[in-house]
């Protein structure tokens, strides 16, 4: 197996890391999905340590509060229990799960004022169990994810770890720079590795991979798949950017500057031989000999370097004492508090079981509760939420003045429940994208956003054209962009930010004192400087070859002109630049005279290349939509929520986004179906298709019939302030705007019931002015709760959640089972789409919650921007993962409860099968990443899916 | 010139303590108290006899005071480090004279407030070893408070009688070479050894392997009271030095 | 009754004993703000009644004084201080050490009125080191950390060495001078710099002052502690950048009168100032994260304001950290709106735009901007030439005052080269708008420099000037700033108009070292390493 294997073999154990302006929720170990749940989170705790469950007082206090539901949890047990062949009595497990173990760590420390007596038998028992006694192994144990440099400043008590990470982070953060630093680093085009040598002056003419494989040697590795994941661990999250990067040749930063993850590592050790060299222990090998002549001493340091040194050891070894007995001590020590600990664990249980036999079933019960808790709380939910939705429905009225389709987000759950309430509205819910996967170039843009799931990407472009004049927009734009152009030029300069400051200072003084005692004035006049955009509209039919070719012709003269005009003294005609272009592009004789420079750098930075033409033809063939396609999307779209008959006047379909200030993680605020933006412009397309009398008659021969009457109007969301406004309302008349404007003031009274719900959870929220503050308070670390607190997803009619109070935890989505067909087409969509998004988010926020250290973001409060990809905490460390702890926590309590997706589907068992087998959902459904619950109401049975197949968990009456 | 010697021998006890600490099983504690003790002693002397310095014992206590330094940086016990503390200060209190025993006083009520510390960790962690009990601030506010607090005295900063009496005395003295160099050593040694303490026991992530335990409100009170002590002797600090 | 104004050091310590006490949390900072505000109106009182009565306050026997530099500082602190406490929050909410993060806050903030009121040596003393702690507390306050506790060292070390310089300078002082007083001691050394004095001793003073500043102010080679503080909370930064750094040129412009007498300290301010200035700057320009790139600008800026000082323009080195500070203060505060900045504005290449589907006509612009070029570097360098000749006169006396009509000349071609870069229109309004609004800022600027010169120094900020010439005859500065205007030209033609030189990828060995040199922050840590190992 080559290197370049190996590593492949190990690297999906890291994370995934997506640039933060675009933030997508994922699951950090989606390289365990393959696992059991169970099995998997003990794996990746092994890997990375940390938690991977909540403390267990974390869950006493849920069921104190009555989360949890003693009777589940008695049976969880016992399932969990019987599973290992037990014959644990139920009250002593659950004695010990709920007194014991919330204080285990205080268990182990009463001895030292009294002295107690050790019970001689238990002793023995733990000393033959543990790995403690067995010197070699425990070393192997204590070395494992240890590189070669870390055991060096174990033993040595040095510090070369904390300088060979910054060495790195100096240098990757650098190379992988999107423009964040004035001075770019040269010649990144080379690649990593190369760029790396140049930086480091160090003349080596093979591959990295070469390198990697020679070092290794060096080092005397033996097992170099472990060792190679050892490395990228140590910096998880830019080892996960890195090799998101190389996954994706389309990043634009990538194509540029290629980087890959056998360069990272071969920068990793040549960091690390560099400084193994000038110690003692300069490979394995070596320390192989060393550990075994001084294995005492070898382990004590690692212990020290661990933490885990009893305080009376370290003073002997301060002393100087025979390490042999100094070591020996330490592990008495630690086995009379092991057994100290089960001793007194028995004098809470009062149990008559013999402590040896206690021993090993505390070890037992220690490993399984924290999934028995999880699933406990999961269970008490879901068993209230079945009773809930089988218990009672609501009619749907059948006449209504409008229906509003909002994104599956929980954040629409509360905001929908108002709206239903204000008047006479039904209500949907879809994947944000709502089935129509775009490239976006937004109006003034140049770069595509794909407003689709991570998982999917776009086939077709739709660009924002201005409907309206817009040369005030135009000029104050331009205004902004000199201003900001020539200020940052003024101080990234090495000699003019001085008299800059001086000169125009104070201006800045508006933002320091008005954004923080006058924000909201100070945003209105902010604002009033900012050019507004003008009313737009979008291409959505497909261009044909002549004016693909005319526009592709149109751009590249419009860069040569641009470009001439800007190096050339000499004027040159429309004729010439043309010819100019095909010279360049297909390669035609030149008869002008253009300097090389010029045309080095047409070729060079503005890419007018054959190859570009080539791009930019495949790019404008993917320019708008066929008509078949528009009629397949509505139609998919329409099927799927379950909209296919008794259109009202009005369609709403609603987008939504967030607004914030100052906040890094602003794109986790976003649409997740829409990968972390704004879902406006999909919901824009769609009322686009729907309005057009062409597809409406395509659409009608497919059997459904929308009345000439009904008008689909986007709409847009602000998650943050609860707003929504409407768009594209220009071609209505009079009478509809009169309606329209009703339904607006409809919608306006539930956004103000729905920023009152909200505000109970957030703390500085007393008025509504305080609500609509925390999008422009730049001071604001917590703008709204975002997706925190979800826990379930529903799909089925809304007849069964309307009379519900859902408390924005459930993922919605419309779906009508009776129009799915039997290969369960519809049911499979929303598998592949907004469950794995769903699925994502879950446990994003699950593991955030669990160890925001390892796999959140930690606090906001040391966060520092780098390279425009991500945030570090402080000076230099590894890229900030997962969800920033304001995200997740409330002043320092869970705010999130870590549950897996409690899935409600309202389907018949049959077409649920279907789906799971047809979706490519199907791993992590059947590994139980989220808990499926089936509520059959044709054969009146609810399943729940546990330990591999669907269970009868309520026969429905 | 004898009483000189007393003073210096009971105010910088260093070869015997380390002879003490090499031969019996001494436990640090009680070195601790000893010198304590001896440098009490001390400063209740030298009200009564005349203290004033010899260059030649001032270079000797220098000595033996750097040699403390390099002690207490090597270990992470507070017993060891309290006693050290006292053996590095020595020479202040022969340099300064008169000022010496008001610093020394301000010193040796700090150190008791370590020492009731060291107690604490002793009575609850199996030892008075820091090492292993990181991020104190954290997880117990109270003790991270005062330890803050005498280290901070430790390290020579005001508002705390320790740097008072210090300043006091080296703006009213006439500066020599040797007073330079002690100086500068002991301005920056007290601070190191304080700096490191807090660095590792106050400072850092909490050990999930040690269970942190309370302070009662007893002890709180006692510790509270030796800070109202040291803001007293703050007190008569200001009034030397200002007035 | 205006002694009460006096008591402003006291009021952030009485605060933070209050804070203490306070039980619920969210009165804690309302508690702080509300008290904090106590401070701003006895400042401006304070600042209003100097002004008005054109006098000084003093008391506690000569210990504190309210002057005109307290009447401008005192009263920017506080307000400052304002806004990090509301700042704080909301921001530092979730923060463990809620309330010890708003009460050490007061600590710093005393620490600095303390030392812009003292009036005597030894009160600024116990202020400088109490600045010291108070600061090293706040930076490390991510205790859980171990980098941000690691990294708070060279906080820690540079200002405890700070801290002895300084205390050594003073008990020099007193011996040479017989006095703490600063009242007492700025007489004698007015008297003394009517008859040209050339003692060793006052060289010896003047230069241990310089380098306490030059460690707190974050002064080459003194500065690896500013930067690497980016672990601190980021009002905490706030405070630190707009502050505490300043405290170097509050402390020179106090011994101003000291350093009239030993020119050759201005002289070293002078240098080591441009040097950091240039070096800093540079340094920022690659470094990757915000935080740090933003340290790295600060330390440059006061680099600019030492050496301003070492001109002999106190006032401005007052003005230029006023001023520094609410810029700086604001970039830390709004550091994490860099993402949105870049989500919005996209630096991918513009391949494809919607401007393709939309008519446009394509202008004919003959101008060149070079033939700009001869006008617009010529309008600057009249231009400031012009407005310094209608304010203050005296200044063409000396001609160290070239240096900073040299940076204002680079800043101003800067300003015009940029602006015709971005900007597509050149048609006559728009560029006598340029210009016009370019006189007004840099009358204004001029203005207020040459107001807060007579204000703070009266005519004795002549003398400064004068002292503060360097040795050099007018025929060798003028060589120098040619030399500094050509550099400078050359930076900037590389800059706006050498895009890429040809399609190589050969790496070129000399901009490597450059580059490297730069972004191992001059080689900083391994001269560090090396000091440290010669020492074992």
């Amino acid at each position: 197996m080559s290197i370049l294997d190996k590593l492949n073999a190990v690297k999906a154990t890291i994370p995934h890391y997506w640039p933060i302006g675009s933030f997508i929720h994922h699951n950090p170990l989606k390289g365990f999905e393959d696992l059991h749940f169970k099995d998997g989170l003990n794996k990746a705790q092994c890997i990375f340590g940390g938690k991977v469950y909540m403390d267990s007082s974390y869950y006493m206090s849920l069921y104190e509060e009555g989360k949890i539901d003693s009777f589940i949890f008695e049976k969880n047990i016992k399932e969990v229990l019987f599973e290992k062949d037990s014959n644990i009595p139920l009250e002593f497990a659950k004695k010990f799960l709920m007194e014991v173990s919330p204080k285990w760590a205080s268990l182990r420390i009463e001895f030292l004022s009294k002295k107690e007596k050790i019970d001689d038998e238990l002793y023995t028992h733990l000393e033959k169990s543990s790995t403690i006694c067995d010197e070699k192994a425990w070393l192997n144990q204590l070395i494992e994810h240890m590189t070669l440099y870390e055991i060096n400043d174990a033993l040595f008590s040095s510090d070369d770890k904390d300088g060979i990470e910054k060495k790195i982070i100096e240098f990757i953060s650098r190379f992988l720079d999107e423009d964040q630093t004035t001075l770019n680093m040269p010649n990144r085009e080379l690649g990593m590795f190369e760029a790396f040598k140049l930086y480091e002056n160090f003349s080596y003419e093979k591959s990295s991979e070469k390198f990697v494989e020679e070092s290794l040697k060096q080092l005397c590795v033996k097992d170099i798949e472990a060792y190679l994941l050892t490395h990228l661990l140590k910096l998880h999250g830019w080892a996960g950017f890195i090799k998101y990067r190389s996954e994706d040749p389309e990043y634009a930063s990538q194509e540029e500057y290629p980087s890959s993850l056998v360069d990272y590592i071969a920068i990793r050790l040549y960091f690390e031989l560099k400084s193994v060299k000038k110690s003692k222990i300069s490979s394995f090998e070596i320390f192989q000999e060393y550990s075994t002549q001084n294995l005492s001493n070898v382990i004590l340091q690692l212990l020290k370097h661990k933490n885990i040194l009893f305080g009376s050891a370290l003073d002997a070894l301060e002393a100087k004492e025979k390490t042999n007995k100094v070591l020996s001590d330490h592990i008495i020590h630690e086995l009379t508090l092991d057994a100290l600990q089960i001793q007194h664990s028995n004098d809470v249980l009062q149990s008559k079981i013999p402590l040896i036999e206690l021993a090993s079933i505390l070890k037992k019960l220690r490993e399984e509760e924290g999934y028995i808790w999880l699933k406990s709380l999961e269970d008490t939910y879901i068993k209230n939420y079945v009773e809930k939705l089988t218990n009672d429905e609501s009619e749907d009225e059948e006449v209504v003045s409008a229906t509003a389709t909002f994104c599956l987000d929980v954040r629409s759950e509360v905001i929908r429940k108002f709206v239903e309430r204000s008047g006479s509205y039904r209500t949907y819910g879809a994947g944000g994208f709502l089935g129509i996967p775009i490239a976006f170039v937004e109006f003034d843009k140049a770069h595509e956003q794909f407003l689709a799931p991570a998982i999917i990407k776009p086939q077709n472009v739709v660009f924002e054209l201005p409907d309206e004049s817009h040369e005030e927009y135009s000029s104050k734009k331009g205004m902004n962009k000199v201003t900001k152009k020539v200020l940052s030029d003024l101080k990234n300069n090495p000699y003019t930010p001085y008299i800059m400051v001086e000169a125009i200072g104070w201006i800045f003084g508006i933002n320091l004192f008005g954004k923080t005692f006058l924000a909201q004035k100070t945003n209105k006049l902010l604002s009033k400087l900012k050019p507004h955009k003008p009313k737009t509209s979008y291409t959505l039919d497909k261009l044909s070859a002549k004016e693909i070719e005319f526009y592709i012709k149109k751009l590249h003269i419009k860069i040569i002109h641009s470009v001439l005009e800007e190096n050339s003294k000499q004027a040159y005609s429309m004729y010439e630049i043309e010819e100019l272009r095909e010279h360049l592009v297909f390669n035609n004789d030149l008869s002008i005279e253009v300097s090389d420079l010029i045309i080095e750098k047409l070729k060079s930075i503005h890419h007018i290349t054959i190859e570009d033409y080539e791009y930019q033809k495949k790019k404008l063939q993917m320019v708008g939509f066929t008509l078949d396609d528009k009629v397949s999307y509505l139609y998919k779209y329409l099927t799927m929520i379950g909209q296919v008959d008794n259109f009202p006047d009005f369609a709403m379909i609603i987008g939504h986004g967030s607004v914030s200030d100052n906040n890094p993680f602003e794109s986790a605020l976003d649409c997740g179906a829409c990968g972390g933006n704004i879902s406006l412009p999909n919901t824009r397309v769609l009322c686009m298709f729907a309005n057009s009398k062409e597809v409406r008659e395509e659409i009608k021969k497919k059997g459904i019939e929308i009345p000439q009457n009904t008008k689909f109007i986007p709409g847009f969301h602000t998650t943050t302030t609860d707003e929504i406004k409407f768009y594209d309302t220009g071609t209505l008349n009079d009478e509809e705007l009169e309606k329209l404007s009703k339904i607006q003031n409809d919608f306006d009274e539930a956004s103000e019931l729905s920023r009152q719900e909200r505000s109970q959870s957030l703390p500085f929220t007393n008025t509504k002015k305080d609500m609509i503050l925390k999008s422009m308070d730049w001071s604001e670390t917590r703008p709204e709760w975002g997706l925190a607190g979800n826990m379930g997803v529903f799909a089925g009619p809304r007849k069964f959640t309307k009379h519900l109070d859902l408390k924005n935890r459930f993922f919605m989505h419309s779906y009508d089972y009776k129009l799915d067909n039997d290969e369960s087409e519809i049911l499979t969509r929303i598998f592949d789409g907004p469950l794995i998004v769903g699925e994502w988010i879950n446990l994003e926020h699950y593991f955030s919650t669990v160890d925001n250290h390892i796999y959140g973001a930690g606090s906001k409060v040391y966060h520092n921007v780098v390279s425009k990809v991500g945030v570090f905490s402080g000076n230099y460390s590894d890229l900030k993962i997962g969800l920033p702890m304001q995200s997740v926590y409330l002043e320092g309590k869970a705010y999130h409860e870590p549950v897996r997706l409690l899935t409600f589907i309202e389907a018949p068992l049959t077409k649920v099968l279907k789906a799971v087998e047809n979706s490519i959902a199907k791993a992590f459904i059947l590994n139980e990443w989220i808990r499926p619950i089936v509520i059959d109401r044709e054969d009146k049975k609810v399943y729940s899916y546990e330990n591999g197949e669907f269970i009868i968990i309520k026969e429905i009456k | 010139m004898i009483s000189d010697i007393v003073l210096f021998i009971l105010a910088a006890g260093v070869p015997y303590y380390i002879f003490l600490e090499k031969g019996t099983k001494f436990h640090g504690k009680y070195i601790f108290l000893l010198s304590a003790f001896l440098l009490l002693s001390a400063i209740v002397l030298s009200l009564f006899v005349e203290n004033e310095h010899r260059t030649s014992l001032v270079w000797i206590s220098f000595f033996s005071a750097l040699f403390s330094i390099y002690k207490a940086t090597k270990t992470t016990n507070f017993y060891k480090l309290g006693y050290y503390l006292i053996f590095v200060n020595a020479p202040f209190f022969i340099l300064f004279e008169d000022a010496g025993a008001m610093y020394s006083l301000s010193l040796l009520v700090s150190l008791i407030g370590l020492y009731l510390i060291a107690k604490f960790y002793d009575k609850n962690y199996g030892s008075a070893n820091y090492h292993n009990i990181t991020g104190t601030t954290l997880v117990r506010p109270y003790i991270g408070t005062f330890l803050t607090f005498y280290l901070i005295a430790l390290a020579l900063y005001p508002p705390f009688p320790n740097s008072l009496f210090f300043l006091s005395h080296i703006f009213k003295s006439e500066p020599n070479l040797v007073w330079y160099i002690v100086v500068t050593t002991l301005f920056f040694g007290n601070f190191f050894l304080a700096m490191r303490v807090m660095r590792e026991t106050l400072f850092g992530r909490p050990n999930p392997n040690i269970h942190y335990v309370h302070m009662n409100s007893k002890d709180k009170a006692i510790h509270f009271f030796i800070i109202m002590l040291l803001f007293i002797l703050s007190g008569f600090g200001f009034k030397e030095m200002l007035l | 009754m205006e002694k009460i104004i006096l008591l402003i050091p006291s009021i952030p310590i009485v605060i933070a004993f209050i804070l203490f006490f306070v039980r619920k949390k969210e009165l804690i900072p309302k508690v702080s703000i509300m008290l904090s505000s106590m401070v701003v109106l006895l400042g401006l009182y304070g600042s209003y009644y100097v002004i008005s009565n054109d006098t000084v306050i003093v008391g506690f026997d000569g210990l504190l004084i309210y002057n005109e530099l307290s009447a401008i500082l005192v009263p920017y602190v506080a307000i400052l201080g304002l806004v990090i406490r509301k700042y704080a929050t909301k921001y530092m909410w979730d923060e463990a050490g809620y309330r010890r993060f708003f009460i050490l806050l007061n600590f710093i903030f005393s620490a600095i009125y303390l030392l812009v009121m003292s009036n005597n040596l030894i009160v600024l003393a116990l202020a400088w080191q109490l600045l010291s702690i108070s600061l090293y507390l706040l930076v490390s306050f991510n205790v859980g950390s171990n980098t941000a506790v690691k990294q708070a060292r060279w906080v820690m070390f540079t200002h405890k060495g700070a801290d002895l310089v300084f205390l050594f300078a003073i008990v020099l002082t007193y011996k040479t001078f017989g006095s703490f007083d600063l009242a007492i001691l700025s007489e004698k050394w007015l008297e003394m710099s009517k008859t040209s004095v050339n003692d060793p001793m006052i060289f010896t003073i003047g230069l241990l002052f310089l380098i306490a500043a030059m460690m707190k102010s974050a002064i080459m080679p003194f500065h690896i502690w500013l930067p690497y503080t980016s672990e601190a909370p980021t009002p905490v930064s706030a405070v630190m950048h707009a502050g505490v750094v300043n405290v170097g040129g509050i402390l020179l412009n106090k011994l101003a009168y000291l350093l009239l007498l030993t020119p050759l300290v201005l002289n070293i301010a002078f240098i080591v100032g441009l040097f950091t200035a240039i070096l800093a700057s540079l340094l920022m320009l690659v470094v990757s994260d915000i935080k740090r790139s933003l340290g790295y600008s600060t330390v440059g800026q006061m680099g600019y304001m030492i050496m301003e000082v070492g001109l002999g323009a106190f006032s401005l080195a007052i003005y230029h950290l006023i001023v520094h500070g609410i810029f700086k203060a604001t970039l830390f505060l709004d550091s994490g709106s860099l993402i949105k900045l870049a989500r919005h504005e996209s630096n991918l290449p513009k391949r494809l735009t919607y401007e393709l589907f939309w008519e446009e006509k394509i202008k004919n612009k003959s101008a060149k901007i070079f033939n700009y070029l001869a006008l617009f570097t010529i309008i600057p360098v009249v231009v400031f030439v012009g407005i310094k000749m209608v304010l203050s006169e005296e200044f063409f006396q000396f001609n160290a005052s070239i240096v900073i009509l040299a940076f204002a000349w680079l800043t101003g071609t800067q300003l015009f080269l940029s602006f015709f870069k971005v900007s597509k229109s050149d048609s006559l309004k728009v560029l006598l708008a340029l210009v016009s609004s370019f006189i007004i800022i840099l009358f204004t600027y001029e203005f207020i420099g040459v107001t807060l010169e007579h204000f703070l120094y009266g005519y004795d900020a002549l003398l400064f000037y004068q002292a503060a010439t360097l040795n050099v005859s007018f025929m060798m500065s003028f060589i120098m700033l040619a030399i500094i205007m050509t550099i400078g030209w050359y930076f900037m033609y590389k800059q706006h108009y050498v895009v890429v030189s040809k399609n190589d990828t050969q790496a070129n060995g000399l901009k490597w070292l450059f580059y490297s040199f730069l972004a191992k922050e001059g080689y900083f840590f391994r001269i560090i390493r090396i000091f440290k190992k010669g020492k074992v």
